[in-house]
């Protein structure tokens, strides 16, 4: 059974698309609806492998994209059956769609991850039944650590409000999540006005030099994966 | 506006991928690792393999029971730190919520599960665990 694989959805569809090829060598076509047209390719099946060649295919495809439009760029493994589905799609959330494009019209996502070592007295891991006497004992381990993790959030917080506040000053749109796991202190998305990217560039390497005992992680510029609020799927 | 893009051969190769890197600490290793296993792309699913259809329904109805452990262990902490429970009340607790642990672990192990699999994601509200 083929489908179609979505890279993304783009303005100006009376362009001519990139000369780039899809995932599996298969070339790229626009689905037009009105002003607005889903970028595809054909796929054997109804799934795509997660593999590192896919992925590059994908962000090949919507980088190519992006260097004469705008685009909303689909999550990685979007597929359908049916062209007109697509379309149907488009044409339902018109409105929608073209509101995520001015939003992110001339703007990048740049990435942002920032891990740390909890502290080393606060127990993060659950208390084993084998190790307590009593059940008041095991009661006092669980509320040891229900009051550590409490803790841990509260440092954490404070920890990523001073990191990401000259960050978030030079973005028109900040997503963070603060200690989505104990050992991950942040993880953000940031969409910036291009011109920003050299100045967000130099305040992040700041980062890593006045915070030396993180280990900061920043990527991009990328296409606004972040940004984009999904439509109604049909 | 020039169009000549679409004469131009695109293509990403390893040098692309490294022209992303914007910043990375020496100590990148343990976070990197960090994120291998977060998987946020690939979030955990119930595995309803018609194959393994009694692990499945195992990890389904655990996740369940991992999930009302947590909101009961939560709701005593608030009991005990604010002193509306007695000694004996909290022995009572302590004890139920042993058992409880060690059942858990012996039922993850009779259905080959470890504790990532039961570790789903509740949307904003994060991993279970």
């Amino acid at each position: 059974m083929e489908s179609l694989y979505v890279y993304a959805i783009a303005d100006q569809p009376d362009l001519d698309l990139p000369n780039v090829k899809g995932i599996g060598d298969m070339p790229i076509s626009g689905l037009r609806a009105g002003d607005l047209m889903a970028v595809v390719s054909s796929i054997d099946g109804s799934t795509v492998p997660l593999s590192r060649a896919n992925l590059l295919c994908h962000e090949r495809v919507i980088e190519a994209l992006m260097i004469a439009r705008t685009v909303l760029p689909a999550r990685f493994g979007t597929t359908t059956d049916h062209a007109g589905r697509i379309q149907k799609t488009l044409t339902i959330n018109d409105d929608c769609y073209r509101a995520n494009l001015e939003r992110v019209r001339g703007r990048v996502e740049i990435a942002l991850r920032v891990g740390w070592e909890p502290e080393a007295e606060d127990p993060v891991a659950r208390p084993r039944a084998a190790d307590a006497t009593n059940g008041r004992s095991y009661m006092q381990a669980l509320l040891e650590r229900t009051q550590g993790s409490r803790r841990r959030r509260t440092m954490a917080e404070e920890l990523a409000a001073s990191l990401t506040t000259g960050l978030a000053e030079l973005s028109d749109a900040v997503v963070e999540k603060v200690m989505p796991t104990p050992q991950l202190l942040l993880k953000a998305a940031y969409l910036v006005r291009r011109e920003h990217v050299p100045e967000i560039r130099r305040r992040i390497e700041a980062l890593r030099v006045t915070y030396p005992a993180l280990a900061i992680l920043a990527t991009g510029p990328w296409p606004a994966y972040s940004f984009v609020e999904e439509g109604n799927v049909t | 506006m020039s169009f000549q893009i679409a004469d131009t051969e695109y293509s990403a190769t390893a040098e692309d991928v490294d022209s992303k890197l914007i910043c990375a600490s020496e100590n990148i290793a343990a976070l990197t690792e960090e994120m291998m296993t977060v998987r946020a792309a690939t979030p955990n699913r119930v595995v309803l393999d018609p194959d393994k259809v009694e692990q499945g329904l195992a990890q389904l109805v655990l996740t369940v029971i991992e999930l009302l452990r947590q909101l009961m262990e939560r709701q005593a902490m608030h009991r005990v730190e604010h002193g509306t429970i007695d000694d004996a009340a909290i022995e009572r607790l302590g004890l139920a919520f042993m058992r409880l642990d060690e059942r858990m672990i012996e039922l993850k192990e009779t259905f080959g599960l470890r504790d990532e699999d039961l570790n789903i994601d509740l949307g904003p509200l994060g991993k279970l665990m």
